[in-house]
């Protein structure tokens, strides 16, 4: 009879490891769009307001983009994502047993992004006109 | 929509979706083949409480990192479909401001006339509804699967003598264990939950761990054990006068199990030690539950004999030359090669001792093979240490990649071999 294995580590069962399924309901999933600006957004108006600004496409092939928040215009550019974003919904399920189950849905996925990444540029009237 | 659709010289709102804005959706980087088995088959997350998260897919695993930004990033999701018919172009200032945008130099545009007219015409449609913000989005890195903890279940219970011992008092046949038995072990489906791997990588990893499946509950064997047993079929392999390359699963089984051996440790046996015979009829893959026809492997079975003739001690590398030769069976050879991951000879010339140490019983985890492999000895050889680094696998990094961050190399002179220590 011989020693076949050395300092073999015994190590104590895992205590259960969470399983968190990601999936999609569906063959296909919808396309979103990701508009990415430097900075944020504040309201300074007193109205309550949803409204962010104002888009502008100049060109026939829609990738140059023109944003106006409130006095300031921003360029952006449409780009592909290197990598696609999948976006996920999380769902907390209570089972009748009692047990709480999480998942993900992937509710979309999005492929190209408007990123508008140079300084604003402040439209404030000259007095006296141009 | 892969784009927000606007017409050129037509201005458009932008607007937080008056239903509500999601700041809880979470943004997943994927490459397509990942998003299709997502879609098609769906992927998981594992992890226990105090594990990093992990994302496992059919056959790879993840790590998920998670990426912050200071940008803001505004996602807009399918919008509601703009009925041409319904744009209400009736006020002639609107009108107006539709015209004197569509006649607009291309650069020109920051009077506050322009934004005047922007304004007017972009508030004659609906805008475009921002439905969700994000400040971050999740990476994934491909990780080697976490498998330490699956020594530990498979090892909780190995099938051994006493097994055998129970077994042979009820009497059981193949059919009546499977139903009766209390099963010792766990099913892949309970190791999938509690390892960090996917199925594709646990399949692999019991292989290599040498697990056994009885009745659907897979555990470890006793090395001892199992070594008996492999004796015992080259034995009767001789007294049978069956070849080596081509035996007979149905009749060793047959002739073993007078001796107690149940027909599927035969089968275990013969495939931890040797590999199925492929013949044209039989298909990639079949399961070693219906392959009769066995070639035992040459190098396995002189490995077991060199570990059993140094008894777990450092023996003289003449001594074990020869005692090895008469261990293995008659028609091989054994070469010191087959044990360049199985034991390490200190010294040189006659004083020259060999001694057991398996690459399988060391850590797979990168670090900790290191330690191990320094624990053991503190200066190592290229070529020495080579096959102790395989299996030890980091996705994305090369064995050069691992080697500088864990050793130090040094060379006694420019001409003298690299010798590799502790960093």
């Amino acid at each position: 009879i011989y020693i076949y294995y050395l300092n073999r580590k015994r190590r104590e069962t895992c205590s259960g490891v969470m399983i968190i399924p990601i999936k999609c309901s569906g063959s296909t999933v919808i396309e979103w769009v990701l508009v990415e600006l430097q900075g944020r957004i504040e309201n300074l108006s007193e109205e309550q307001t949803s409204e962010i600004g104002v888009l502008l496409s100049k060109e026939p092939d829609g990738k140059v983009l023109q944003l106006t928040i409130g006095y300031h215009q921003l360029e952006g550019k449409r780009v592909p994502l290197k990598k696609p974003l999948a976006v996920l919904n999380k769902c907390e399920r209570l089972s009748h047993a009692g047990d709480a189950s999480t998942s993900y849905e992937v509710v979309g996925v999005i492929r190209n992004q408007y990123l508008f990444k140079t300084r604003p540029r402040a439209l404030i009237s000259k007095p006296g006109g141009r | 929509m892969s784009s927000l659709a606007l017409k050129p010289g037509q201005p458009r709102a932008i607007a937080f979706a008056p239903d509500g804005v999601r700041t809880d959706l979470r943004l997943l980087e994927v490459d397509e083949p990942l998003l299709q088995e997502i879609i098609q088959k769906g992927v998981v997350i594992k992890g226990g409480e105090e594990d990093e998260a992990i994302l496992v897919t059919s056959r790879r695993t993840y790590a998920m990192k998670v990426v912050e930004t200071t940008n803001l990033q505004l996602l807009v999701g399918p919008q509601q479909q703009e009925n041409e018919a319904e744009q209400t172009l009736d006020k002639s200032e609107d009108v107006a401001a539709a015209v004197a945008v569509a006649a607009e130099v291309p650069g020109y545009g920051s009077g506050l006339m322009t934004q005047w007219n922007h304004f007017r015409s972009a508030s004659c449609q609906d805008p475009i509804k921002v439905n969700a913000t994000s400040t971050s989005h999740i990476e994934l890195v491909e990780v080697a699967p976490r498998l330490e903890a699956l020594r530990g279940l498979l090892w909780q219970r190995p099938y051994g003598i006493d097994d055998e011992r129970a077994e042979a008092e009820r009497g059981g046949t193949e059919m009546g264990e499977a139903a009766g038995r209390t099963a010792a072990g766990y099913t892949f489906e309970g190791l999938l939950a509690m390892v960090q791997a996917s199925p594709e990588e646990l399949r692999a990893a019991l292989v290599s761990e040498g697990a056994l499946e009885l009745g659907g509950c897979w555990r470890a064997v006793d090395p001892n054990y199992l070594g008996s047993l492999l004796e015992l079929v080259l034995l009767t392999v001789e007294q049978d006068s069956m070849t080596l390359s081509a035996l007979r699963a149905s009749r060793l089984e047959a002739s073993l199990q007078p001796e107690g051996y149940r027909p599927a440790l035969v089968r275990h046996c013969l495939s931890v030690y040797g590999k199925p015979v492929v013949t044209d009829s039989l298909a990639d893959g079949t399961e070693i539950v219906g392959q009769d026809l066995w070639c035992l492997d040459e190098t396995k079975v002189c490995i077991h004999f060199a570990h059993k003739v140094m008894g777990g001690r450092a023996m003289l590398l003449s001594e074990f030359n020869v005692a090895w030769r008469n261990a293995v069976p008659y028609g091989m050879t054994p070469s010191l090669g087959m044990l360049r991951s199985e034991a390490l000879i200190d010294g040189s010339g006659a004083e020259a001792r060999i001694s057991s140490f398996p690459a399988s019983a060391l850590p797979r985890d990168p670090g900790e093979r290191f330690a191990a492999l320094f624990g053991r000895r503190a200066r190592w050889e290229w070529t020495t240490l080579e096959p102790y680094l395989e299996g030890v696998q980091v996705p994305g990094q090369s064995a050069e990649a691992l080697l500088m961050r864990f050793a130090r190399a040094s060379q006694l002179t420019p001409d003298a071999p690299l010798v590799y220590s502790v960093r």
